[in-house]
């Protein structure tokens, strides 16, 4: 029984004459049975659902007329139309009916697709580019994603060419994207230091060791860092009255901190070190958590200006530390690793600080000139607010407060491997790279970082204060040219290497000789070998032949074949395997695509896919389009581990389902998901500690599992502030259950009201009274019911909340200090009915429904995603069978998620244009 | 304390690396379609569009009374000194334009239901004009940003954004620095290289046009368009390289980082637009406030608790209402300084204001109800006669887009359309000149 495909209008027309059906029927017949069972209401004077299927042609080249013959079909094969007030059309004809129109459907359809392919032409996606990119220079850490347009969304993802334009924008960000990473990998070959381990002692930082008494101005004690040897004070060091660093505690001198990264502040940053050349490196950091006693340091505050600035002396409280009296630490914390440059940072690692010194270790990719950032999540981040001093650390009690202290950071690299200089040699060969000298015009002006100062340089001192200084050093500009004897026969061979790299399937005569036509163009016009053969590459990296994903209609041959596994399952080019073996001509093979599908999946580069395909499928990508509310959620304020944690929880789940190839019912419901200490807390999970995500079996009475009761998508449905069941109901109908919902007509939208006399709930009610509203709320309405136990950041709440002034508000201290601002009001309601009768109290009996009545549709839904995501191109009518098909063969697997990726790549929809 | 010395061999210096460094691409977002050519008109005019995209607090912005004589409302009356400059305008929207927030960049295209997900763009109010006067400037347009992620106001004709510029101080470079001989040499020969390289790609489309069918046709003539636009900016760009650009005697504006100096960004940009304006570097310019994305506003003097999306979404709330007073007024303080010094700059017996359209407002009506009716919109200067307070019903909206079609008459685009119009702004007449 279908549950959320209610009868559309049921009118009781009493009358039945006779209507002509005057317009072109979809086959021979059709007409008839019309006329008999369909007229009655669907006529040009009754217009019933603002259908008139008297006057309706066939006319399938028309899109919306497909649609509305697709939608009669659909109503008709279901048994709701005619409804079951009128009178039943015998079996037999209405058989006849649905055959008839399937098959005018589905021929008109095949037409097409055998003459265009299902999928037109398109171009790469923003994270497809940069991907390719990244592969074929070898340059991991370049950042082009961002630099190109934002690229537009079809059928809900970036993958579908009519919604892939291309502008003169977009070419022109072309042709700098790709000279940018060309001049990164020659950057990076050209400044390639001796691999050495540099350690930073936190005492011997700059940046760290400082800031540790209150001044004018700046007298805010949370924000000091304090010195800290073998966790305890030492008041003498703090008070400079002894030496910052000495030789026999070296190792075990500490810098502590009770407060979190706040704006754009100093006082985390290991500046002393900073990336030579882009590459892999090796970070540890040494350290461990400790407790502050409270009480505060004495210190003056100032207030007025002027003649009238007075001083008064800031007393002892509880709630700030005092730097003098630290103790070892009482629990574990989160240590975030952050790469630092020109004021943005970017998350490398999460690991913890115990009680006890630990070395914690990461390898990372950092690009040239960024430094390393390292915080404790955990901790608070004072947010100014009014007057100084207004705010509260939540952590504190009334014995101290949590805090860390660092002893050192160190950085080993640049790791070498047989990557590094690729992407040099797929540019240049073994030719040598060299600089020009200042009287040697034109090369190609590269960014290096300027090495530090040698010791005993008289400017040391200046040079070393600008290499230090905020931002570091500027990047230094270097000329460079190749060197060849023979340029033009060099060019040649070089261009056709990179072309047949660069392109995915053999390269056309006429396409490469222009390429070196160019390249001899600018050679002769004096640009040096190295700027000549950039800019040949630039053209071939902005080329139709590398931009756009070229197939013919029909079955795809094995160089087309390669290319959309590699952009479905690495989000990229194909890789030298697949590439040899579509030149072989093997890859069509079954046995062949399904071990390459398997190795794809197994590669670490899989995950490309499940992050680009959950941020479209999920809406991952717009977890920050809203904050939460500092008014009435600020105890989520400022928490980025909580929602990093949730994001990975969601990207984690994803890539265990296709892994472990589980059922695709742990879409509505699952005994287990990831989760990490702060995550576990936020849902209420025992048994959790440390920053590292791992898979946790829940509680049997969990209202977790699944994707549904995730924070991410909680927080994604929401606004920061409230949270709409229709929004997230519809949410659900279109992402896990997969109907398409018709806009809302033009009937103003219910204005939130966070003063709590009135719940979202009662003011829906409202509008389902009105019949017109009700007829598509009763469908899209009770599944974001059942998620309204669910507040904007996916915690549970009973209670909603609430804010209205002159009331007392709950008692605590958000994560940015400040007081809570709402009470609690109306109790939640979670439940609700589906349209068809079963009622639910909550969303623990919400999804048993689902279970046990939409498994399939949960199933079909994902192959839909799946494909079309695969495909770069809609499931349409005459895909349906093959879905089906694809349904038949995974239902043993419980419609297992890796067995359904396998046998979409099996299937014709994958393997035909 | 900023040294400007400094800052400007800083700047230089920057400059200096730029040349050569990458492709000379243009930077600054033009577009020279071929052919587009109008009449240069005899009186240089503009058009300046801004977007605040949550909008003002409703009932402190629209006046009661319509017509000249109106009282003004509480922020109106912060723009009391250019009241006759200024048309204030209640009862219009975008006709089908809905979706809540991302109807922003349907601001000045008017392109309906851009939340639908089979949306797509059209053309701006400021490309359309771009296309047809660009060429008569330096910079065909300019389209920029505060704190946004990626929001433009500014589309092509093909319904694809153009990515908005955040650095005041990187235009303010573009726009004023000169460059040596040397340099000009060098970018005009970066210039060549880029059209050589578009030759070799658009020759490759030729030949790969033959083996496909026609609807991927289409898709492969979008890329040869863009290859032809690009065409013409570079040549254009070439031109305008070997022109010296205009000195100015203002320093190079910083940029203040943190998104917190929201006021400070958007003062900024007024005060480049004013340049770039008085020294004719453009003559179409929107502006992206983009309020959603900006955290909690730092104001001086002001207790600001909350991120400005979340005070938006006041729920009623008196606390957060007087927070949004404060930063609305805020707006309206930067909105009236700009129309002073647009007034204080003189341009053959005119002020700059008389020539230039600042056309404020909002996608949004209402951002606590996510309304996009009943947009809060005013017009000042460029040449009208500026008729107070013009009302139409608060039910039944009149169409926006037609102050467009006005807007374009009057700076010299003869067309009776733009978007959903159904004609000129009625009420709004042009002065003689």
């Amino acid at each position: 029984v279908p549950l959320f495909l209610a009868p559309l209008f049921l009118l009781a027309a009493a009358f039945s004459g006779a209507f002509d059906v005057a317009a072109a029927p979809p086959f021979a017949g059709a007409d008839a049975f019309i006329q008999k069972s369909c007229a009655a209401c669907h006529n040009s004077s009754a217009h019933s659902g603002g259908l008139d299927l008297t006057k309706l042609a066939f006319e399938p080249a028309n899109p919306d007329n497909f649609a509305t013959w697709v939608k009669v079909h659909d109503r008709v094969s279901a048994g709701e139309m005619p409804p079951p007030a009128m009178p039943r059309p015998a079996t037999e004809s209405l058989t006849q009916f649905v055959k008839g129109l399937t098959d005018a459907l589905t021929g008109y359809e095949r037409t097409v697709v055998t003459e265009r392919g299902r999928a037109g032409l398109r171009r790469l996606n923003a994270y497809e580019y940069e991907n390719a990119i990244r592969d074929l220079l070898a340059v991991p850490w370049v950042q082009i994603k961002g630099k190109l347009p934002q690229d537009g969304e079809a059928y809900r993802f970036n993958k579908v060419g009519t919604a892939l334009d291309v502008s003169h924008i977009q070419l022109s960000r072309y042709m700098s994207s790709a000279d940018y990473a060309m001049r990164e990998a020659m950057a990076s070959k050209l400044v390639q230091p001796a691999p050495v381990t540099t350690r930073i002692y936190a005492r011997q930082e700059p940046s760290l060791a400082r800031n540790f008494r209150p001044r004018e101005g700046n007298t805010r004690t949370d924000r000091l860092n304090f010195p800290v040897l073998d966790s305890h004070a030492q008041p003498d060091v703090r008070a400079g009255r002894s030496a910052i660093s000495s030789p026999e505690t070296k190792e075990r001198e500490a810098i502590g901190r009770v407060s979190s990264i706040f704006s754009d502040a100093g006082g985390f940053s290991w500046s002393s070190f900073r990336v030579p050349t882009p590459g892999r490196y090796r970070v540890k950091v040494k350290g461990y958590t400790i407790w502050v006693s409270g009480g505060g340091v004495d210190h003056w505050n100032y207030e007025g200006f002027g003649q009238q600035k007075t001083a008064y002396l800031n007393g002892p409280t509880y709630h700030r530390p005092n730097s003098d009296e630290v103790w070892p630490g009482r629990r574990n914390e989160p240590i975030g690793v952050y790469a630092q440059s020109s004021g943005q940072s970017r998350p490398l690692a999460e690991f913890d600080f115990m009680p006890e010194p630990s070395v914690n270790e990461v390898e990372v990719l950092l690009g040239a000139n960024e430094t390393i950032q390292t915080d404790c999540m955990r901790l608070f981040r004072t947010r100014v607010n009014g007057s100084e001093e207004a705010y509260v650390n939540p952590l504190a009690q009334q014995d101290g407060m949590p805090g860390v202290a660092f002893q050192w950071l160190e950085v080993e690299g640049p790791l070498y491997d047989q990557t590094s200089g690729a992407g040099y040699r797929q540019m240049f060969g073994d030719l040598p790279m060299r600089r020009l000298g200042a009287n040697e015009p034109g090369g190609v002006t590269l960014q290096i970082v300027p090495p530090p100062p040698a010791p005993g340089d008289a400017n040391a001192a200046n040079t070393a204060g600008a290499f230090r200084g905020r931002g570091g050093p500027r990047l230094q500009d270097v000329r460079v040219d190749v060197t060849t004897e023979h340029p033009r026969e060099d060019a040649e061979r070089l261009i056709g290497a990179f072309l047949a790299r660069a392109y995915r399937r053999p390269v056309e005569e006429a396409h490469a000789k222009r390429f070196l036509a160019l390249f001899n163009q600018q050679f002769e016009l004096n640009h040096s070998f190295a700027k000549s053969l950039v800019s040949t590459y630039t053209a071939v990296l902005s080329s139709p032949g590398f931009l756009y994903v070229q197939e013919a209609p029909g079955k795809l041959d094995d160089y087309s074949l390669a290319t959309r596994l590699a952009l479905f399952l690495w989000n990229s080019e194909p890789d030298s395997e697949l590439r040899s073996l579509a030149a072989a001509g093997r890859l069509g093979k079954p046995e062949v695509l399904t071990a390459q599908t398997e190795r794809m999946l197994n590669d670490s580069r899989s995950r490309r896919f499940v992050d680009a395909f959950t941020d479209y499928w999920l809406d991952l990508r717009k977890i920050d389009d809203s904050s939460p509310s500092s008014t009435l959620y600020n105890d989520y304020e400022l928490d980025d581990p909580l929602k990093l944690a949730a994001m990975e929880e969601t990207r984690l789940f994803v890539q265990e389902l296709i892994a472990r190839n589980l059922p695709a019912r742990n879409v509505i419901d699952s005994d287990f998901t990831f989760l990490n200490e702060r995550l576990a807390q936020h849902y209420g999970v025992p048994g959790v500690t440390g920053a590292k995500m791992r898979k946790v079996t829940l509680p049997k009475d969990s209202v977790r599992g699944g994707l549904l009761t995730q924070a991410s998508v909680l927080k994604v449905t929401a606004n920061g502030t409230t949270t709409s069941p229709v929004i997230r109901g519809v949410w659900i109908m279109e992402r896990i259950l997969g109907f398409r919902t018709a806009p809302p007509p033009s009937v103003p939208a219910i204005e939130p009201d966070i003063r709590g006399a009135v719940t979202i709930r009662q003011q829906l009610d409202k509008h389902r009274a009105d019949a017109t509203c009700a007829s598509c709320h009763r469908k899209i309405d009770p599944p974001g019911f059942a998620l309204e136990s669910f507040d904007v950041m996916g915690g549970w709440r009973d209670r909603y909340r609430v804010f209205a002034d002159g009331v007392q508000p709950e008692p605590g201290i958000g994560l940015s200090g400040q007081p809570f601002a709402f009470r609690y009001g109306p109790p939640v309601d979670s439940a609700g009915a589906l349209p068809d009768g079963p009622s639910f109290r909550d969303i623990r009996e919400f999804k048993r429904l689902l279970l046990e009545h939409e498994e399939q549709k949960v199933a079909r839904n994902l192959v839909g995603q799946l494909a079309t995501y695969a495909t770069g191109a809609p499931i349409g009518f005459s895909d349906r069978k093959q879905v089906e098909e694809i349904l038949e063969k995974t239902r043993g697997s419980g419609y297992g998620v890796r067995n359904i990726v396998q046998s979409i790549v099996q299937s014709d929809l994958f393997q035909y244009k | 304390m900023i040294n400007h010395g400094y800052t400007r061999a800083i700047s230089r210096r920057t400059l200096l690396r730029g040349v050569g460094v990458s492709l000379a691409l243009p930077l600054l977002n033009v577009m020279v379609p071929a052919g587009a050519r109008a009449q240069s008109p005899a009186v240089p005019r503009r058009m300046f569009g801004i977007c605040n995209n949550l909008g003002v607090l409703p009932a402190e912005f629209f006046p009661a009374e319509p017509g000249h004589d109106y009282t003004p409302s509480p922020y109106l009356k912060i723009l009391q000194d250019h009241r006759k400059d200024f048309t204030v305008f209640s009862g219009v929207s975008h006709p089908n334009v809905d979706g809540g927030h991302p109807s922003d960049i349907s601001f000045l295209t008017a392109a309906p239901h851009p939340a639908s997900s089979s949306f797509r763009n059209t053309i701006s109010l400021d490309q359309y004009i771009a296309e047809r006067i660009g060429s008569q400037t330096r910079f065909p347009s300019l389209t920029l940003a505060v704190n946004t992620g990626a929001r433009s106001l500014s589309w092509t004709g093909n319904g694809v954004a153009i990515p908005p510029e955040q650095s005041a101080s990187s235009v303010f470079r573009q726009m004023f620095i000169q460059g040596s001989p040397l340099e000009v040499e060098a970018k005009i020969a970066e210039l060549d290289t880029g059209r050589s390289i578009l030759d070799a790609v658009s020759d490759q489309v030729r030949d790969l046009e033959r083996n496909v069918g026609p609807s991927d046709r289409a898709r492969l003539d979008q890329y040869f368009t863009s290859v032809r636009d690009l065409e013409g900016r570079l040549q254009a760009s070439k031109g305008w390289e070997r022109k010296p650009k205009p000195v100015v005697k203002e320093p190079e504006p910083q940029d203040p980082t943190n998104p917190a100096q929201y006021m400070a960004k958007v003062a900024a940009m007024y005060g480049l637009v004013r340049l770039a304006f008085e020294t004719d570097s453009t003559r179409s310019v929107t502006l992206m406030l983009d309020s959603v994305s900006t955290p909690v506003v730092e104001i001086a003097g002001a207790t600001i608790s909350d991120g400005y999306h979340n005070l938006s979404h006041h729920g009623k709330s008196e606390a957060k209402l007087a927070q949004l007073r404060i930063i609305d007024a805020w707006h309206m303080r930067l909105l009236a300084d700009l129309f002073k010094e647009l007034r204080g700059v003189q341009e053959g017996g005119e002020t700059l204001l008389d020539r230039t359209m600042v056309l404020y407002g909002s996608n949004l009506g209402d951002a606590n109800a996510h309304s996009t009716i009943n947009m809060p919109v005013l017009l000042a200067g460029g040449g009208f006669r500026h008729a107070g307070h013009l009302t139409f019903d608060r039910n039944q909206n009149y169409p926006l887009p037609n102050l467009f079609v006005s807007m374009l008459q009057r700076i010299g685009v003869e067309t009776g359309k733009f978007a959903s119009s159904t004609g000129t702004m009625s009420g709004l007449e042009m002065t003689k000149a």
